[in-house]
């Protein structure tokens, strides 16, 4: 949903002494509206607020770009786009051109204008230090009066500038650059919309005399405003020769004169070693005659192989067997999902429908002590506003699928900064957000519990003071780690063999500690959901991955029967795990009984990141190996922060434990997890979950006893593990795969073992995951008169392509063309049972359950035609198209009209699993991905890139190897994103990076030039024809992959992700100061601490 | 405070080649105006502050964040969305190109992805640009399934069929003008 300005009128003035009255007149309440691409987004997030924008593009002549004799003037309203792209530009500035062909995206340099970036002076911005080194003049039009302000005295802060009232940016008019003037800028940046740095030189050279005669320099981005600084200008000054020993004292200065601000892009310290980097780069390509380069970083390759290589993999050869399986058909969504017809639940209007929006806490831990809904009843268009205590009629006003600890509205106290408190509901969404701001909320504040760390420590405040009930789902997880009166959550251990003889004859023990940070899946489509309760039903729309366990939630609520829920979900907008579980669903629920009518809540994405993001792992690991270098014991404790609810932590701590394992052969194993409730965002599943959390310490510390024993890290690796058929998991399903032949195939992928040239570096990881999750199900599919199928499967379309694979599997049974099967997916009312989406369960076993239908229904139509020919069913052959005895042949659809003399009757057939045989061993699918990363590094300033990336599907059998593949490269560059950047950080009890500006996701320019996967078919899967469970693996490989190939390159072990340049940079800077890796603690005092009062053990500072 | 009626603005723009005439407030986005009055959802939200591209909407040609454009500012003017790509139910080359590469898999930052790469082929991509080019250009639309590379090679195989397309024309007989 959008965020909602407060309103605001516009005014147009014709001149620019109309607008420049408008301003006057306005006072604070009016501003220049320009391209609006700062200023509507800070009235959007509520940080400004203008009851008239007076814009200036209806003024003529603004936009204008001229030459004069000696200089340049561009009007202020000029946009980046037309600045790029302007010849007199390019002639005159070409590196003005190219900062402003880079600012954002194509959008805002559509839109955004040079002038309007100058007056809103947002520190994390170019234009305005390069145009300090051009000595630009800006053009300020007042009333009545013109005057030119030089840039250096533009800018008065942060968000600030001179002007004055009524006064208006005109023209900017930079200096046309003389003979021997170079200009050189660097934009260091995290994330392409926002630079965290921005150096920009001037050298005038004196080519004759070889001298430096004069100099500007600047730094942005990382200061309050653009600065300059003559002092470090003026020790540029004099002969190229000694240039480079003036340098360092001229960043030096510059760097103090620039006020370097400490903040979430990096500290002050790597700021100003970036500056001494980039200046000096800049000055010495400058003096060398190099073209100066805005962003820098490494040089792409192009993708053209890489691509040939995609295409060349969809052309998979065809298997003679099948008729559609193993065939890259296009996806059945594809022309809905282009032309803008595929529906979405925010898509979703009913009749009469309303619109409900929540006001959340501000505050992690309080209790409630009044709420005033006075002001907001009264709003025009509100139909209703609801608290906790208006739920306390309800039969159940809690839920949770485990525990039964989710608020759908606070009751008497807050858990966490972002807690819905109050809901609005009214006839539209702009009146309920306006209305939201009209609530007042008196809280009392309590200790707030930040941290596993404090929240385990006996004595701790509680989050949730009364015991809750176990849920209704609590799947195969241990309940019994929840230890009511305390914090804990879980208590997971994992544990055979004696762990202590183990370590007592190993001969090398390698101890670490390592981190896998607070993540956010961010779907790009936000939780959304619409109901419609009408007394004794309820119908749902709803994008949560999970549609049967959202009916029994929402049925709980008010005491219905499951057959009176409806739940729909149309098409999903990226899950990603994020949308396994009930979210907004009780919400949009409880809001529709209280006005009768259908209610639509959708939240913003700072809304749903509070709503849900990932568990972390703070994680100590102990591997040890014997005289042979065969590993024998692994000892971990693991500390995880489930935030204010338990949602599905417990399964993801669970996970955690038991794939902490590995595919190794251990003699004994000491794992034990425990996850807290702490006042932050609840946290619960993210793709890929515990194995994610497990392979970062676990392949990572593979790799530092593989270089403690003098091995390779592949050859080390293909020692110790396990062959095909062994049970390295007592009590769990025999390995159903060739993982050293897998990890062969990634390590030749990667030209393994050559040597990478200096400042590149590979590495590899893997891990085994116990997927599928609970083995229950069913579908059915109907054939009717005409020979076409229907499939109904309870399974929703999340984009992982499981409409188009389970269509492909009634299509195989039935011989037909893919368009005469329809597949009806996810609706309750309709569809069969399937208890969940997701853990890469949909192909093996709704594609196992649609097999099964399909041939109960052959079987069913192999008795009609017995009878049609009056004939012993034995003697009919079932051919994929139709029944045959002898010569004689009867297609399905014509069996069908025959037997039941109506030619558009129908046979449906059923098929289902549950977890018993062969279903019942768990897991019913191990997979085993392995990731291969080759990296580029830049050793002066921590960055890096990765070039490669390579990995293998071990899937069974690809029924659709393009839909197979294009998982595998969409779970790497995910997991690429948590590698190199991403990180949910509190700041106190503030997420301090909760939206998309500055919660960076991976991009298209962070593709590597390499990017494969090898499909591996040797179907000896679980699932239709020998598929096995795929699609999350890889993002649980990358991240200790990228850790290796650092180390490859670099020689530095990184052991908290992200590996952010920064965090790279020091770990250089402690490896060249001798600084020694952190000594063996045994098990640490964070532990140890949460068991015993007197022990001792630090949260972990995560920034 | 009663704060003084703010009067709606009479807005007249082509959307989809199609005229149109709608009341909106001065601070109503053109994507609310898209979503809510005019019924033409395939434009979808995500983050709404102009870093997603999800929202990606042709105004005279070029990409524009529709969360953050206003919609009084697109009076007279031609608006192109997901819904117009497509003439008589015959799909632009871009939209063919997606399918064929299967370049998306939620779809849901499909509209905004083939509006740009559809203004990218047709207003900025130079006879001799590379696929580095591309993807500088592409960087500001996100896509949290596809990993990129399918949506890269669709687009190269959209701007192939183009090339193909235009020197076709020309190498027609009598077409040379």
């Amino acid at each position: 949903m959008p965020h909602y300005p407060h309103p605001f009128r516009i005014a147009q003035p014709a001149t620019l002494a109309e607008a420049s009255e408008l301003l006057l007149s306005g006072g604070p309440d009016a501003t220049c509206y320009a391209g609006g691409s700062e200023l509507l987004l800070a009235m959007k997030q509520g940080g400004l607020r203008y009851d008239t924008l007076i814009d200036l593009k209806t003024i003529p002549g603004l936009d204008t770009i001229e030459e004069h004799n000696d200089h340049l003037e561009i009007g202020a309203l000029a946009t980046h786009r037309t600045i790029a792209r302007s010849p007199l530009v390019r002639a005159a500035f070409p590196l003005l051109a190219r900062l402003e062909g880079r600012i954002a995206n194509p959008r805002v340099r559509s839109t955004g204008t040079l002038g309007g970036n100058l007056c809103f002076a947002e520190p994390h911005s170019d234009p305005g230090t390069l145009l300090l080194v051009h000595d630009a003049v800006l053009h300020v039009a007042g009333p009545g009066m013109e005057r030119a302000v030089p840039i250096a005295a533009f800018t008065a802060g942060p968000y600030e500038t001179v002007l004055e009232p009524g006064e208006i940016l005109r023209a900017i008019a930079i200096p046309t650059l003389a003979a021997g003037q170079l200009v050189g800028y660097r934009r260091v940046q995290q994330l392409e919309h926002r630079p965290m740095l921005g150096v920009a030189v001037r050298l005038d050279l004196d080519l004759a005399r070889q001298r430096i005669v004069g100099s500007r320099l600047g730094v942005g981005a990382s200061s309050p405003i653009p600065v300059r600084s003559e002092a470090a200008e003026a020790i540029l000054l004099g002969d190229l020769d000694g240039i480079a020993d003036r340098l360092p004292r001229a960043a030096e200065i510059l760097a103090d004169d620039a006020d370097l601000l400490d903040d979430a892009d990096g500290s002050a310290d790597y700021k100003r070693h970036l500056i001494g980097v980039h200046l000096g780069r800049l000055v010495s390509g400058l003096i060398r005659g190099e073209d100066p380069e805005i962003t820098g970083g490494r040089t792409r390759r192009s993708l053209k192989a890489t691509i040939e290589e995609w295409e060349e993999r969809r052309q998979h050869t065809p298997k003679p067997e099948f008729s559609v399986v193993g065939r890259s058909v296009p996806r059945t969504d594809g022309r809905a999902k282009v032309t803008g017809q595929a529906v979405y639940t925010a898509d979703v209007v009913l009749p009469r429908m309303a619109h409900a929006k929540v006001l959340r806490s501000p505050v992690a831990h309080a209790r409630i002590l009044s709420i005033d809904t006075t002001a907001a009843k009264a709003v025009e268009g509100v139909l209703d506003v609801m608290v906790g205590s208006d739920l306390l009629t309800l039969k159940r006003h809690l839920f949770g699928h485990a525990i039964r600890d989710n608020a759908i509205l606070a009751m008497d106290k807050v858990t966490y900064v972002g807690e819905p408190v109050v809901a609005v509901i009214a006839e539209d969404e702009p009146t309920a957000a306006r209305a939201i701001e009209l609530i007042h909320v008196a809280y009392d504040e309590l200790e707030p519990v930040m941290t596993p760390e404090a929240a385990l420590r006996p004595g701790a405040p509680l989050i949730h003071e009364e015991p809750h009930d176990f849920g209704h789902a609590p799947g195969h997880v241990n309940l019994a780690g929840r230890k009511f009166g305390t914090n804990q959550l879980t208590d997971d251990v994992v544990a055979w063999g004696d762990i202590d003889a183990a370590f007592a004859r190993a001969t090398t023990i390698v101890e670490g500690e390592y981190y896998y940070p607070m993540a956010f899946a961010y779907p790009l489509e936000s939780y959304a959901a619409v109901v419609d309760h009408r007394g004794d039903e309820v119908t749902v729309h709803t994008n949560g991955q999970h549609t049967y366990t959202t009916r029994r939630d929402v049925a709980d609520l008010f005491g219905l029967p499951l057959s009176r829920v409806r739940v729909i979900t149309p098409f999903v907008g990226g899950g990603f795990g994020a949308k396994s579980y009930s979210k907004v669903e009780p919400l949009a629920a409880v809001c529709s009984w209280r006005v009768r009518r259908p209610v639509r809540v959708e939240l913003t994405v700072e809304e749903t990141v509070l709503t849900t993001r990932a568990l972390d792992a703070r994680v100590w690991l102990r591997t040890a190996a014997d005289a042979d270098g065969k590993l024998i014991a692994r000892q971990a404790r693991v500390l995880m922060n489930s935030g204010a609810f338990a949602q599905n932590s417990m399964l993801v701590s669970a996970k955690t434990s038991t794939r902490l394992v590995g595919p190794y052969g251990w003699d004994a194993v000491d794992i034990r997890v425990r996850a807290a409730y702490t006042n932050t965002s609840p946290a619960s599943s993210y793709r890929g979950f515990g194995g994610a959390h497990a392979s970062l310490p676990g392949e990572v510390q593979m790799d530092e006893m593989a270089e403690r024993l003098g091995r390779d890290p592949v050859d080390y690796r293909l020692l110790n593990l396990v062959d095909r058929g062994h049970v390295f998991f007592p009590g769990k399903r025999p390995l159903h795969a060739d993982v050293k032949g897998n990890l062969r195939l990634v390590a030749g992928g990667l030209d393994w073992p050559r040597k990478e040239p200096p400042g590149t570096g590979k590495g590899v990881a893997l891990v085994v995951m116990d997927s599928g999750a609970v083995p229950v199900g069913r579908s059915e599919i109907r054939v009717h008169g005409d020979g076409s199928v229907t499939v109904l499967t309870g399974s929703a379309e999340l984009g992982q392509g499981s409409q188009t694979i389970l269509t492909m599997v009634a299509a195989e049974e039935f011989g037909l063309p893919m368009e005469r099967v329809r597949i009806q997916m996810s609706d309750s009312g309709v569809t069969p049972y399937a208890r969940t989406t997701g853990a890469d369960r949909t192909t093996i076993m709704e594609g196992t359950t649609i097999l099964l239908a399909c041939r109960d229904a052959k079987e069913q139509l192999q008795e009609m035609a017995a009878e049609i020919w009056e004939i012993p069913a034995e003697e009919i052959e079932l051919e994929k198209s139709g029944a045959r005895n002898g010569d004689r042949t009867l297609p399905w659809g014509d069996i069908i009209g025959q037997y039941f003399q109506a030619p558009d009757m129908e046979v449906s057939g059923r098929g289902h699993i549950r977890p018993v045989g062969d279903w019942g061993l768990i897991p019913p699918s191990w997979e085993n991905p392995i990731v291969g990363v080759r990296v580029a590094t830049d050793a002066e300033t921590g960055e890096w890139w990765a070039t490669s990336l390579v990995d293998v599907a071990d899937i069974g059998l690809a029924i659709n190897p393009t839909l197979a593949d294009g998982m595998d490269i969409g779970s790497m560059m995910q997991s690429l994103g948590i590698a190199m950047r991403e990180q949910l950080v509190y700041d106190g009890q503030q997420l301090s990076n909760g939206s998309v500006l500055n919660y960076r996701v991976p991009e298209f320019t962070d593709l590597p030039d390499e990017v494969r996967t090898f499909v591996i078919e040797n179907r000896d899967g679980m699932g239709p024809y020998g598929a096995k469970a795929h699609g999350d693996g890889s993002m649980a490989t990358v991240v200790p992959a990228v850790s290796n190939a650092l180390h490859d390159a670099l020689g530095v072990r990184m052991h908290r992700a992200p590996f952010t340049p920064e965090r790279v940079w020091r770990a250089l800077r402690d490896q060249a100061d001798g600084v020694p890796p952190d000594p063996p603690t045994g098990i640490p005092g964070w532990w140890t601490a949460t068991e015993h009062p007197e022990a001792h053990g630090d949260a972990l500072d995560t920034r | 405070m009663a704060d003084a009626p703010i009067d709606p603005i009479a807005v007249v723009m082509t959307v989809n080649r199609t005229e149109v005439s709608v009341e909106v407030e001065p601070s109503e986005s053109l994507s609310y105006t898209l979503r809510n009055r005019l019924g033409l959802t395939g434009t979808k939200l995500s983050c709404d502050v102009q870093a997603c591209g999800a929202c990606t909407v042709l105004v005279d040609g070029l990409p524009r964040s529709s969360c953050t454009f206003l919609t009084y500012e697109a009076r007279g003017r031609e608006v192109l969305t997901v819904e117009g790509l497509a003439v008589d139910g015959v799909l632009h080359p871009v939209q063919e190109a997606f399918i064929a590469e299967s370049a998306f898999q939620c779809g849901f930052c499909t509209p905004g992805m083939l509006l740009t790469a559809h203004a990218y082929l047709a207003n900025e991509a130079e006879a001799d640009a590379d696929d580095d080019d591309l993807i500088e250009h592409m960087s500001g639309n996100l896509c949290r399934c596809t990993g990129y590379l399918p949506i890269v090679a669709a687009i190269l195989r959209a701007q192939k069929a183009r090339r193909a397309q235009i020197i076709g024309f020309a190498g027609l007989p009598g077409r040379q003008g």
